[in-house]
Order: C-alpha cells, then structure tokens, then sequence
C-alpha cells in the first residue's frame, strides 16, 4: 500500500516545491525592490508594488483556477459547495502566496535598513497583506462568476453579432466570443485593483492616518459578499465556470497554437539526434502550456530597465536575474506531471538517461537568450561585469541540471511503483 | 528478411506487495502469426498480464523472453519492437495525434521526411481519426482517444500488439476497420495478445486464448 500512494506523494510534493520556489522569489523580490528604501519610500514602494500585483492578478487569476484535472474526482466525492471553494483558493495559492511573500517582505527588509520603526512597519506590513487579500478575493469572486456568464457569449446570439459588427468595421479581434468576458474582468479587475491603491492613497493623503489599504479593503468586502451570498450554489458556478474555461483554455475545434506555426522538429538542429524526439515532444507541449519563453523575455526587459534606472544596490542587480531563473526552472518542473508526461509514454519513447538528458537540453533552451540578454547588460551597464555574468550562467546550469535529475526521478519512480 | 518473433513466458508469477498471488506457474509460447485472446472476469487479471510482458510491471518471479532475451532487462529494446493499448489513456494531453504518431515513428527510426507524411495520414483514415486529429489530445472524446492509441501503437512497425479492451469506445465502422488492421498484422507473421469482453470480436480474431484468473 505504502509504495502504491509513492508516486501520488510525489506529484504532491512537486507542486509544493514549486510554491515554495516562487514563494522563495516572491520573497526575494521583496528584499531586492525594498532595497536601501526606508520609512515613506516603502509606502510607495508598496503602492507600486500592489499596482503590479492587481496587474498579474487580472491574467493569472483564470489560468490558476481553470482548468482542474481532478474534476471527475469532485464529481464523483460530490463535496459541499464550501469543500470546492476551498479547493479553488488552493489552486490560487501560486498566485497569492508569492505576493504575500513579497508585499510582508518589504516592510520587512526596509525595518532591517533603519533602527527601530516597530510599529510603522507593523502597520505597512498589515496594509500590505490586508491589499493582497482584498485584490485576490475580489478577482477570483469576479473571475468564478464570469464563466457562466462567457458561456452565453460563445454559445447565444450577442457574442457572435459582436464580433461580425467587429468584423464589418475592420476591427477583427481574433479571439472566440466566449473570451470576451473573460478579457473585459481582466480590464476590470486591473483597473479596480489599481484604482483601490490610488483611493487608499487620496485617503491616507487627507486624513493623515494609516488608510493606505482602505480601497482593497472594499474590494476585498465586495469579493467576500459575493463569495459568501452564492456560497449555498458555489458548487454549480463552479462547475459552469470550469466547463466554459476547459472549453476556454483546451481549445476544442480550434487548432492547437491559436494561428501560430508551432516548433519545427528542423529547428532543434542544436540537440543531439538520439533524443531531439524527445525534447521536441516536450517543447511543443512547453510553448502551449508553460510560458517559460515570455517569463524570460519579461524578466530580462524588467532588468534592463532596472539598469536603466539607475540602480546601485549590488545585491538587487546580482540577485535580480537569480529569481527569473529560479522562476524559469520551477515552471520546468511543470512537465514532470502526468498530463504531459505520462509514464508510459515516458517507457515507450525513450530510455531513463534518454530522458534525462531530453530535460536538461528543454531547459537549456531559454538559457541562451537568457544568457545572451544579460550578457547585454553586462556589455552596456557600468555596474555588471562578466564576473556576474560568469555566475548567473553557472547559477543557471546548477538549476537546470538539478530540475532534470529531480523530474527523472520522479517519473521513474512513479513508472516502478504504479503497477507493482 | 525480418526474424520471426518469438514471445517466450516461463513460470510467471506476480502479486501485489503482500496479497494473494494474481497469476502463477503461467508459461506459454506467442509465435508469429498467432493471435491470443486473453478472457475472464473483471480484476482476473488480464490487465496485470499485459502490463507484465509490456514491461510496465516487473514479475513476483518467472521469466518473460523476447526472441531470447529478459525483456524486463533490456525493456527499451524489447519495446522497440511493440505496439501498445493500455488500459488507461497514457497520453500526453498538450499534443495533437498528429505529433504523437510522428514521435513514435521518429523515435522508431521509420520516419523519412518524404514518404512518412503520407503513411502518418494512411494510418490515421485507417482507424477512422477524421481532422481533428490536429487538435489537442486532451480535447479528444473517449473514442478519438482509442483510435489515437491505437494509431500510435502500430505507428511503430511493431512485431508484436499488446491490446488491452481496444474496441472499447469505438463505433461500429471504427471495430470493423480495427478488426482488418489486426488481422492484417497477423497474417504478416506478426504477435497480437488481445483482452476484451466482446467474445465474438476475439472469436474472429483470435486463434488461442488464455484463460484469468491463472493460478497453478
């Protein structure tokens, strides 16, 4: 019994090392943003940074949530309403818990630049948390509720004459009607969320007192009040919501890349011949699935800029490029879990050290441009040097190796232990 | 010219962890051009069978030889040469049929860039896998998923088809293509073992058969 529940204990326990590694980069960030900043400057800091967190919330709020592999499952245990709700929140922890990291982090970090200031970053550290949870109840209550909503659009009449009226007047959006709600919530829920930090500032502003998480604190009410007054018929919203997304995000009857021409086989020249199969199997899917390329195209363009702006602080310009690829390497472990690599197809295509070998050449994929962008920074930044270079590129190496070896043994010990 | 294959089984016996042994003292001989029904009740065992000479579960004790080699030894050899619907759809989700066969026949080394395209689509209006077989795995029904395995199992030019219940899910016109296929593959001289609970697809496929529980 014991060695049967083994690989199940595993797959946990890879999603759980991902949400440490992005809280770990969460918290991180925090340390590197908070930097040398104390007193005021934190609050702004922190403003900025709840603005980008309601920014990230709008987009990854439906991919967290959507789609569930184990809905069959819920189906069949038939839990209380209550019971998915909190399945739901757990699934969003990838998202909120990092930036929980990050926002406690801050004051944190600032506290430890300056003497004393106990209770300002007591109350810094409490509107900051209190931010995260509003924006996030408010989001995922908005994002649950447009499901249904969505499904109307891609199946009725109104989704459809809006995009022919589109069409008509030149302004093809190229996106199906059903998604149309679901963009408007991401505009929606960007802006309340950014809005709610300029109001909570305009608060404190005028009245003096500590108010800067009063605008996501009111959005978190309204999130907690729509979550609590459908509570009794969450378990069909939810239901509805996940069909619409599964529809949504698998793209039935759509082509697999959306329009785009997926990876040629001819374009993996660079991976030895015995294993190009397999790292072809896996980026494919990894372009569908797994942004690693624009988290890496996002996070070297954020470190330019931060370049740009001046920055002095050695430590924010070495450790900076050591989350994106802490970031890159934790989204890799993704194509550990079954629904991309299944065991047996894992048997079928490829030997053990095949296989190895076929995830350390994936991951090496973004490694060059990484390399090549932060070698640009090196090249144009009086600050970086190719010692930093030097250690990024090994950094790199170390993490790559080490998520291919961790996912070959994952999926070989689930392989010996799921049928013996 | 092609060695027969040869699928030798001595003294097999398998049990899980501390339970009561599931199949014992089975011993038999699959020649080419045989075709072995495999029968009995649900949770007889025939599913344990075929994940026993497919490598994906290793024996209690006993022995399973490929053309003369352990092939729980030298498993990636062995499935070079086979063909596989399991029982569960094993398949990567984020892929389309269309690039999952094409990986099989890469990873087979039968692919050549001129002719395998065409063989690819061949394969593909032979078990009756209309155009979504460009959409997402993940996407497909139950039975665009059978015809997808088993595209992919003979996607290999395998010698020997280890079919657990292959007709399950399938329309009428898709068993009949299927049932040609299968018996297509035998007559080249090659090994098919088949589960399933429809007596008379085995009936018309099969030569002998193998009767689960086995416990001698």
């Amino acid at each position: 019994m014991k060695s049967s529940l083994k690989p199940y204990k595993q797959q946990e326990l890879v999603g759980r090392i991902q949400l440490v590694a992005v809280s770990f980069a969460g918290l991180l960030s925090g340390i590197g943003i908070a930097g040398t900043y104390t007193g005021a400057e934190l609050v702004v800091v922190s403003r900025f940074m709840m603005m980008v967190y309601a920014g990230v919330l709008a987009f990854a709020t439906p991919w967290a949530m959507f789609p569930q592999v184990s809905v069959y499952l819920y189906q069949s245990l038939n839990p209380q309403p209550s019971t998915l709700v909190r399945l739901l929140f757990r699934r969003l922890r990838v998202v909120y818990l990092p930036a929980i990291a990050m926002m406690l982090a801050i004051p944190m970090w600032g506290a430890m630049q300056s003497d004393g200031q106990a209770a300002f970053v007591l109350i810094l550290a409490v509107e900051n948390l209190t931010g995260v949870i509003g924006l996030t109840l408010y989001a995922s209550y908005r994002y649950l509720r447009v499901g249904p909503v969505s499904q109307l659009w891609q199946e009725g009449k109104l989704g459809k004459n809006m995009l022919k009226s589109l069409e008509e007047s030149g302004k093809s959006t190229g996106v199906p009607a059903g998604s149309i709600p679901t963009i408007t919530t991401t505009v929606v829920v960007a802006a309340f969320g950014m809005l709610a930090v300029v109001l909570g500032a305009w608060l404190q502003g005028i009245s003096g007192i500590p108010l800067n998480a009063a605008g996501a604190l009111l959005l978190g009410f309204a999130g907690l009040f729509g979550w609590m007054k459908s509570s009794r018929t969450a378990d069909v919203t939810f239901f509805h919501a996940h069909a619409f997304y599964q529809e949504l995000f698998r793209n039935p009857g759509g082509s697999a890349d959306g329009g785009r021409d997926p990876l040629p086989y001819a374009a993996l020249y660079w991976v030895p011949r015995n294993i190009r199969t397999l790292v072809w199997t896996m980026l494919r899917q990894m372009d569908r699935k797994v942004p690693v390329g624009r988290l890496v195209i996002t996070g070297v363009v954020v470190y330019w800029m931060l370049l740009y702006s001046g920055v002095q602080d050695t430590l924010i310009v070495i450790l900076s490029p050591v989350f994106i690829l802490a970031a890159k390497n934790a989204l890799m472990l993704r194509m550990g879990q079954a629904v991309f690599t299944p065991v047996r197809f894992q048997q079928q295509l490829g030997t053990t050290t095949q296989w190895l070998l076929a995830r350390l050449f994936a991951g090496l994929r973004w490694s060059f441009p990484m390399a090549a962008g932060l070698g640009l920074a090196a090249w144009l930044s009086p600050i970086v040097n190719s010692h930093m270079l030097f250690f990024w590129i090994s950094a790199d190496l170390i993490l790559v190796i080490g998520t291919a070896a961790y996912m070959n043994r994952i999926l070989t010990h689930r392989l010996r232990y799921q049928f013996n | 010219m092609a060695v027969t294959p040869l699928l030798q089984i001595t003294e097999l016996q398998k049990r899980y962890g501390e339970n009561s042994l599931i199949i014992s003292g089975l011993s038999h001989r699959f020649e080419g051009g045989s075709a072995t029904g495999l029968v009995g009740a649900n949770g007889a065992g025939k599913t344990t069978f075929l994940r026993l000479i497919s490598a994906a579960a290793f024996p209690t004790s006993g022995e399973v030889a490929f053309n003369g080699f352990d092939i729980h030894q030298h498993v990636h050899r062995y499935l070079q040469h086979v063909g596989i619907v399991s029982d569960t759809s094993d398949m990567p989700q984020f892929l389309t049929a269309d690039e999952l066969v094409e990986a099989v026949m890469r990873s087979r080394g039968v692919w050549d860039e001129k002719n395998s395209p065409e063989q690819k689509a061949a394969l593909f209006d032979l078990v009756e896998l209309d155009e979504r077989r460009t959409g997402l795995i993940g996407t497909y029904s139950s039975g665009m998923m059978q015809k997808t395995m088993i595209a992919a199992a003979l996607a290999g030019n395998p010698s020997i088809l280890l079919l657990d219940e292959p007709f399950r899910a399938l329309d009428e016109s898709a068993v009949e293509s299927v049932m040609n296929i299968l018996k297509d593959f035998v007559s080249k001289g090659n090994i098919l073992l088949v589960s399933s609970h429809q007596k008379s697809y085995l009936e018309a496929l099969c030569t002998e058969y193998i009767e689960f529980p086995y416990v001698r």
